[in-house]
């Protein structure tokens, strides 16, 4: 029973497809001795995941019990009723199969007499292309369907603060209500609408080219695409006709401005329609369209705000500059790289306290960075694509920071970067491998330090040492990962801001997104990281033929990149985010 | 069903949202190592537990206090992992027909021996890892799926086979060792 019990876990964990599957399931089936003992093996393997795992963040459990219910959608009442109308469903099928089955039967004893084959016409049925070609589905039901309810983009903000904190630049709006609370935002429909919603401003879309505004002020522009665009009040409705137009929409009444080309607008009750031209405003109060008494816009336009948020991206920018310069001059950076727009070997300047000597660009090619009329980035692309260089530093503390754009997650671990020593360079030699550099290392030197992140989104800080010299080859492990995942495929193609800092003397890693802390997680080492020879995107393996490769390739953007030998505070991680975003 | 349970549970019905955390609490590790012992993944592992706690919240008016907390909990939380793997699984798919047939099997002797387990054993998991030796413990905690003992196997230079028979053998003395751990 032991051979077929270890197989079966073997399986199991590994989910791969074995000959033996078919006869394990049946002996599972069958036999109560096996079947207790592989129960208790699963039961043990779920114990250990559970008490070894960091502690979970409820987050929506927490917001459930902060907040009210009595909007909330009851999903599982919803799923419970859907399973019992799918057993009923169920049975009527299986019924309806019977009696379907019966008539076939019926049909082919009883059928009617048919003509002979020569008198019987031939038909040649076209093929029809679009039914019987296979066509690849990319997406996964739940992506398929959240792509058709998208009805609009957040494409700009400035200092924009919502209601919901869901909302954020360049994340998607569907058919749902959206309330701006402070600063200024710009959505752009998909059907051609470009609107800008100023602070205060509460608005549901409710169709492709619909809204209802219940408060605030908006101020849209329409395509031609979006011809008979419509903005719904309480009071009014207001139909463009191919325009520039503003609604305000305060307790009492709605205010209709029209900045170019020409709006109908009628009272919510009436189905009589007053055409408003360019430079005109009505109010709508008491079921009745009339002329304001002055005819001014309501607020600024979508030009004004484009001028705006072109202004405040120069001030971040020089904002950036002016940190560039004072990290230049902190004796605790280690390493900073920031890509200017030339190629990463012609300039020196991108590479603060290093040369072109101590970094290796492999493979590695220029694209645009973050500030687009400013600065570069480099594109990670290929399987070898990197930057090595050396550090070097030996400490107990660090931070590293990285922004990033990830293209995909396309393997099981992304490398942002990785720290080994010297001989796993070496050992790029046929033959080579760990077991053989082993018995130089003690136990508890520094073997390596990677920041990684996986294909769920969590980002990992591991750092590795070497175990008992008696058992060559033996690394232990701390782990240091985000809980839950931080990065999820609506981040691909956004800068985002990185960093982790290491602090030995609170014991604590700290994962940071945006600015943000994310995760603290415990230390329970007290060795020292060996920061030697550094790979940006990518971790050279020994050329081993005994062990697999595993592609640890980065696959994006990466423009700005800092080591320093001290961890930062929360509020430094605050100011550098703040300092360094374009947007 | 404990005194102190039931009260909480009154509490709750009542309208006391707080009081939800103590029941949390108390059944996370349960539920957690539950819903682990049929899912791999960490991040699914958690977001099916926190979907249980969160039904078993909206529900817990029409729990029956003459039954027992823990079965409840785990019937919650068997369904969402049968919605999960039906929503997650592809047609045709020989290992996910496999998977599920096998938890078809066994989920019945998994609720049973989950009901007569004590609190304890679970405490005392804690402290039979760390008397593990170094190796089946960097097994044992790196929670294993077959990505994951590929890239052990690589990081200490063995083979997955090698590995899934050293959690099969850490698996038989942590169970020894717990065992001891709770009759001391």
């Amino acid at each position: 029973m032991k051979d077929d019990l270890k197989l079966f876990i073997e399986i199991w964990l590994s989910e791969e497809e074995h000959t033996e599957m078919d006869r394990l399931v049946e002996r599972l089936q069958n036999d109560d001795e096996f079947r207790s003992a592989f129960t208790d093996e699963v039961i043990m393997m779920g114990k250990i995941k559970a008490v070894t795992a960091g502690e979970p963040r409820f987050a929506m459990l927490e917001e459930i019990l902060n907040s009210r219910t009595e909007n909330a959608i009851n999903f599982d009442e919803g799923i419970f009723n859907s399973l019992e109308k799918e057993e009923k469903q169920k049975k009527i099928i299986q019924f309806a199969a019977m009696i379907a089955a019966m008539l076939i039967v019926a049909f082919i004893i009883f059928r009617p007499e048919t003509k002979s084959t020569s008198d019987r016409p031939i038909v040649f049925a076209p093929k029809n292309p679009i039914k019987d070609k296979v066509v690849q589905q990319n997406l996964n039901p739940e992506e398929q369907q959240n792509s058709s309810d998208v009805m609009a983009i957040i494409s700009a903000t400035s200092n924009a603060v919502w209601s919901n904190d869901k909302f954020n630049y360049m994340d998607t709006v569907k058919k749902e209500e959206v309330e701006l609370i402070e600063g200024s935002a710009r959505l752009d429909f998909l059907t051609g609408v470009s609107m800008l919603i100023t602070p205060g401003t509460k608005l549901k879309i409710t169709g492709s080219k619909e809204i209802f505004l219940s408060k605030g002020i908006i101020s849209c522009l329409v395509n031609e695409f979006g011809k008979g665009f419509t903005a719904k009040t309480d009071d009014a409705v207001v139909v463009d006709i191919g325009t520039s137009f503003q609604v305000e929409k305060s307790p009492k009444k709605t205010m209709v401005h029209v900045l170019d080309g020409e709006v109908k607008v009628r009272p919510i009750n009436s189905k009589t329609f007053t055409h408003l031209s360019e430079k005109h405003s009505v109010k709508v109060l008491n079921g009745k369209v009339t002329k304001a008494q002055k005819e001014k816009p309501l607020t600024s336009t979508i030009q004004d705000f484009e001028i705006k948020i072109e202004k405040t991206r120069l001030q971040r920018y020089q904002s950036w500059r002016e940190q560039n310069i004072k990290l230049k001059n902190d004796p605790s950076t280690l390493f900073h790289l920031i890509k200017s727009q030339k190629p990463i070997r012609l300039i020196n300047q991108d590479l603060h306290n290093k040369n072109q000597r101590q970094v290796h660009p492999v493979g590695v090619t220029n694209t645009i960075g973050r500030w687009p009329q400013n600065n570069g980035a480099l594109q990670f692309s290929d399987f070898e694509d990197r930057v090595m260089a050396r550090i070097p530093y030996k400490g107990h503390n660090f931070t590293l920071i990285s922004w990033i754009n990830l293209d995909r997650f396309s393997q099981n671990e992304h490398a942002i970067m990785t720290f080994e020593l010297i001989d796993r360079w070496t050992q790029n030699t046929p033959g080579a491998n760990l077991r053989q550099s082993a018995p130089d290392y003690k136990e508890n030197d520094f073997h390596a330090l990677r920041w990684t992140i996986n294909k769920r989104g969590e980002i990992s800080l591991n750092a590795f040492y070497w175990g008992k010299s008696k058992v060559p080859g033996t690394l232990k492990v701390h782990t240091f990962k985000t809980k839950p995942a931080v990065i999820s495929p609506k981040d691909f193609g956004k800068w985002l801001c990185l960093g982790v800092t290491y602090d030995y003397n609170k014991k604590e890693v700290i994962h940071y997104l945006n600015g943000q802390p994310k995760n603290k997680i415990p230390i329970d080492n007290t060795h020292p990281v060996d920061m030697n020879f550094m790979e940006i995107g990518n971790l050279t393996h020994p050329d081993n033929d005994r062990v697999k490769r595993q592609p640890f390739q980065f696959k994006g953007k990466m423009d700005e990149i800092l080591i320093a030998d001290r961890p930062y505070s929360e509020e430094e991680m605050k100011q550098y985010f703040e300092n360094s975003r374009a947007k | 069903m404990d005194e102190e349970l039931k009260k909480t549970i009154e509490k709750v019905t009542n309208g006391d949202r707080d009081a939800y955390w103590t029941i949390v609490n108390q059944y996370k590790l349960m539920v957690r190592s539950y819903v682990a012992s049929i899912l791999f993944n960490q991040s699914d592992i958690d977001d099916l537990t926190q979907e249980t706690f969160i039904t078993a919240y909206k529900k817990l008016s029409e729990f029956d206090s003459s039954k027992d907390f823990g079965s409840w909990i785990r019937g919650i939380a068997r369904f969402k992992m049968t919605n999960y793997m039906r929503a997650t699984k592809r047609r045709s798919n020989l290992m996910g027909n496999f998977k599920e047939k096998v938890i078809d099997i066994i989920s019945p002797e998994i609720e049973h021996k989950l009901q007569v387990e004590s609190d304890h054993s679970i405490k005392a998991l804690l402290t039979c890892i760390a008397k593990l030796p170094q190796n089946m413990r960097l097994i044992v905690k790196s929670g294993l799926n077959g990505i994951k003992a590929q890239n052990l196997a690589e990081e200490i230079n063995s083979t997955p086979g090698a590995i899934y028979n050293l959690q099969y053998r850490a698996n038989g003395l942590l169970r020894d060792c717990v065992k001891k751990e709770i009759s001391t």
